[in-house]
């Protein structure tokens, strides 16, 4: 069997999957987002009234930990499966990153069309984003999707080092949480972070190509560490 | 052709060797019994092959490629072991159409005709399944997928024995519809001796022997009669094992018996058995009798 083909087959079935675990998550999330509009009365959320804030804005930091779970239990749910139906670790790994992807770009998806259909009821919506009120849609989509997929590596390089070295894994949160809070730092505008500070920008404020660089290289360097840990790990028979 | 070849293969956990210095060749098409007292070592043996591990030292080809990590190979190899259902939500369907997505030589019909002959409920989850049962499904997807080389490593873990006798049954028929190489591991010696066309004893991380099933027992005979007499004609022989009663022993022999012995053994009024593969697998494994073959 081809390589292509396989590792294609694993990224839609791996899709199929994962999208029935998304669609559950943004189901939830979307109740207890329309019960805590109508029923809560005064909630605030980032310092705002829950009204003001969009869904897109809501479902954002959910999203990062659902991305992240996902990730964690990628190795040891399907890594297992593929390799005692014939699949090489490396078609599981580049099937499980375009999934990863998929899946990330389809949250943001259904997040941006329910928010713009809250935009067409509500007119007083003024948090449409999570990263201020003046934030482009697009840049916004953007970033979304590249965050959580971020949280999704994160985790998937903790989950491929607890699969591997047991407890030694430990190690391996340690790592996530590093890389994570690398990303986190690159989008944080409002806040000084500490690579701000270290940094010393001027303004508080890292150029927006930084920010994308910065993450994709993450990213990057997380799927490289994912993909060491996971080249020639041993299988256990379960 | 999917010849197997395990080149002084050693594998270590920890400090412990688990196989030691693994030599064998398996030629294409062919039903193999993998006999061994310990299963952890049979087991580490046959993951090896199916690419769930790296040997610590030494070589695995499959047809001359090492089949780790190499798909082609790796698609062509089904190892059926007893898995952990217990968090597995899909059903019996849902398996086998997995299967099928990955096994290029998946027969669907065939599949089907397993789970009829094993009563499978095919929309029951597999994980409210008992043990035999999942064994079955283990074994349908084992045989459906038609791989070159299809592994059952003691896949009848569960199964009671009328279930037992069509998966072997199932094995001997498709293995002649579609030969193929099927490795039998296994510690039920004398319930399935019938389905192997050669044995390989494996024992304490070595391999203790490979030979075809008939001339391996051609060399297994038991001589019983009067003690001197066994004595008398097994004093050159190989005796892997004797057990007296009165004035009667019986000698297990393990060694070519050749016209000469045959008709002495005749001349001295003894009894010649051939042992079963059973006998000679205990004998050859047993503590008292370290055997170099």
């Amino acid at each position: 069997m081809k390589s292509k083909k396989v590792f294609g087959k694993v990224a839609v079935d791996m899709t199929y999957i994962q999208s029935t675990w998304a669609a559950w998550f943004i189901g939830i999330v979307f109740a207890v987002y329309v019960l805590f509009h109508f029923f809560s009365g005064n909630v605030e959320v980032y310092n705002q009234s829950i009204g003001s804030h969009s869904f897109l804005t809501m479902v954002y930091s959910p999203s990062k930990v659902f991305m992240l779970v996902v990730g964690i239990i990628s190795v040891s749910s399907f890594l297992p499966f593929f390799v005692q139906h014939g699949v090489t670790r490396r078609d599981y790994f580049y099937g499980s990153a375009i999934s990863s992807v998929v899946v990330s770009a389809g949250l943001m998806s259904v997040a941006w069309i329910v928010t713009m259909i809250e935009g067409l009821i509500k007119s007083d919506l003024v948090n449409h984003s999570f990263l201020g009120s003046d934030a482009s849609w697009l840049l916004t989509a953007v970033v979304f999707t590249l965050v959580i997929f971020a949280y999704f590596a994160g985790g998937w390089l903790i989950g491929a080092g607890f699969y591997r070295y047991g407890a030694g894994g430990i190690l391996y949160i340690l790592l996530s949480i590093l890389l994570i809070s690398l990303v986190e730092s690159l989008w944080e505008f409002k806040k000084v972070h500490f690579l701000v500070v270290h940094f010393n920008f001027a303004n508080g404020e890292i150029p927006m190509s930084i920010s994308f660089l910065g993450t994709l290289l993450v990213i990057a360097l997380t799927l490289v560490l994912v993909r060491v840990v996971t080249k020639r790990v041993r299988i256990k028979l379960k | 052709m999917f010849d197997i070849k395990f080149e002084h293969v050693t594998v270590k956990y920890g400090d412990n060797e688990a196989l030691k210095d693994i030599t064998v060749e398996l030629k294409d098409g062919k039903i193999y019994g993998l006999i061994g007292i310990n299963g952890a070592v049979k087991t580490t043996l046959l993951s090896l092959l199916a690419s769930f591990m790296e040997p610590a030292s030494g070589k695995i080809t499959v047809n001359g490629q090492e089949p780790f990590e190499n798909a082609e190979i790796m698609s062509e190899i089904n190892f059926i072991y007893e898995k952990d259902y217990k968090e597995e939500s899909d059903n019996v369907k849902g398996l086998l159409e997995a299967a099928e997505r990955y096994r290029p030589n998946f027969d669907k019909e065939f599949a089907h005709e397993l789970v009829r002959r094993f009563n499978l409920p095919l929309d029951k989850p597999v994980k409210s399944l008992s043990r035999g049962m999942q064994s079955a499904l283990n074994v349908t997807i084992g045989l459906a997928s038609r791989t070159a080389i299809t592994i059952f490593d003691e896949a009848y873990l569960g199964m009671d024995a009328p279930t037992r006798e069509i998966f072997y049954k199932a094995v001997l028929e498709d293995y002649a519809n579609h030969p193929r190489t099927i490795i039998l591991s296994t510690h039920l010696v004398s319930e399935m001796d019938y389905l192997f066309e050669e044995v390989v004893i494996l024992h304490k991380g070595r391999i203790l022997l490979k030979e075809p099933v008939e001339e391996l027992l051609e060399k297994a005979v038991s001589f019983t009669g009067a003690k001197e007499k066994v004595d008398e004609l097994t004093s050159d022989m190989r005796v892997l094992h004797t057990q007296e009663l009165g004035g009667v022993k019986r000698a297990f022999i393990y060694g070519k018996l050749s016209e000469e012995k045959k008709a002495k053994a005749r001349e001295l009024g003894l009894e010649v058995e051939s042992s079963s593969l059973q006998d000679l697998f205990i004998q050859l494994t047993s503590e008292e009798n370290e055997h170099e073959i």
